[in-house]
């Protein structure tokens, strides 16, 4: 893992990392057998659509999937954010969603933050790109508000 | 044909077609002697050679007519056949007395044309697709009827996907802008379409041919991806790189085995400092009166 300094090197390092990989082998991409909840949101700026489900277990999620047709970023957000969120309650997921907004919107930077979140602390610099990664976290919200 | 029957033979064959089978139709177009079947006499024959509705003639005329209906079918063009229906040993081996000609022509359903992907280069494929007669799929988030307006099917809702159906009548297009474009080829070539195209930069098209190959997708569906998509027309615009990419459609549509080459060079009439040569007898056939 690189350096968790936030340095600009250092995010790039990560962003590079994280993102790439987690674009070129996302995670927890099947449709779950038993899904409580989905939504589907889609960027009608570029198209780029996320299908998140959910199955919830005793409030928790207990399995989440995230299939994202679109950009490198918005694929592995929706990976990164599967890795994430079992285990956590609706508001602990909404609040990791949070959090994952600030920090591509270049707001969050405390180093505590999972690195995995904070490699998408690259896209500050791209405006157009923000959404992207919060594209899945959206979709997650919106899946969970069903639940 | 009575009207009842011609009624009849259009229920067939309309069923036949919107089933996504392609038949063949025979009609006796000329007899002479005794031949049985009387011009205008229809039949149906399926892709395996069975007669589904109609007759132009039974014993060997009719197997004559199957076999031919199969090659018929193969190549997709329309073939004149004769019969004779009068020599015992070398015509169909059956002494009527007569001689038919039956012309057989293939029917098949429209063939299809699936683009995933949105913006200009789609838009134009959708287009020129439908004024060529195939059935149209857009598979995209923004695959609005204002994008896509003569579309047969738009899909909007697809993220992995999932509902990308083709068969070996489709010719796919992924024009996806790079996004996903390894997900839509991984999809795509598993169902062995009849063509693959990949809206790319020469380097983009490297990388994604490359990356399937690592992942074990046989080289033998690696072969049926063209990538970048489309003749060398010298396009430049997205509405020029769609129409190059429909010629390559139509070229393999039409049996793929042209040069793509300017028609004037292979029909081989040239301008040169003599006048104009043409291809000895060419203008045999052609002479208008005076």
């Amino acid at each position: 893992m690189p350096d968790l300094s936030d340095t600009p090197a250092a995010i790039e390092a990560l962003y590079r990392e994280v993102v790439l990989e987690h674009y070129r082998n996302p995670r927890n991409r099947a449709p779950l057998a038993h899904a409580t909840a989905e939504a589907l949101v889609v960027n009608p700026v570029c198209g780029d659509q996320v299908r998140v489900e959910v199955e919830l277990a005793g409030g928790r999620i207990a399995d989440v999937s995230a299939r994202a047709r679109g950009c490198s970023i918005a694929v592995a957000a929706g990976s990164v954010m599967t890795e994430l969120v079992r285990g956590l309650d609706a508001e602990q997921a909404r609040a990791l969603g949070d959090v994952a907004g600030r920090v591509s919107r270049g707001e969050a930077t405390d180093p505590a933050i999972d690195a995995r979140l904070r490699a998408f602390a690259r896209v500050a610099a791209l405006p157009s790109r923000q959404r992207c990664a919060t594209l899945a976290w959206e979709a997650l919200a919106e899946a969970l508000a069903q639940a | 044909m009575g009207s009842a029957s011609a009624s009849e033979f259009v229920r067939v064959l309309d069923s036949r077609l919107r089933a996504g089978e392609p038949v063949v139709t025979a009609t006796v177009v000329r007899i002479e002697g005794s031949a049985s079947a009387k011009p205008g006499a229809k039949a149906i024959i399926d892709a395996q050679g069975r007669l589904v509705w109609g007759w132009v003639g039974g014993g060997c005329a009719e197997s004559a007519v199957r076999d031919a209906a199969r090659e018929v079918l193969a190549e997709r063009r329309p073939r004149l056949i004769r019969l004779d229906l009068d020599d015992e040993v070398l015509g169909v081996g059956m002494p009527c007395g007569g001689y038919m000609e039956i012309y057989l022509e293939a029917m098949t359903h429209d063939p299809k044309l699936l683009v995933l992907g949105h913006g200009r280069i789609a838009e134009t494929l959708g287009m020129l697709g439908s004024a060529l007669g195939f059935h149209v799929t857009v598979n995209d988030a923004l695959a609005t009827a204002e994008a896509f307006p003569s579309a047969n099917v738009r899909v909007t809702e697809d993220p992995d996907y999932a509902k990308v159906e083709c068969d070996a009548d489709t010719y796919v297009v992924i024009a996806t802008q790079h996004k996903s474009d390894y997900e839509a080829l991984q999809r795509v070539l598993r169902q062995r379409p009849a063509y693959v195209g990949l809206v790319a930069s020469r380097k983009r098209s490297a990388l994604v041919l490359e990356r399937l190959h690592e992942d074990g997708v046989p080289l033998e569906l690696l072969r049926r991806v063209a990538a970048p998509a489309g003749l060398d027309l010298g396009a430049e615009t997205p509405q020029e790189i769609a129409l190059s990419i429909t010629a390559e459609i139509v070229q393999l549509w039409r049996g793929g085995s042209t040069s793509g080459q300017p028609l004037m060079s292979v029909k081989g009439v040239r301008i040169t400092d003599a006048g104009v040569e043409v291809p000895e007898g060419a203008l045999e056939s052609a002479k208008c009166p005076t």
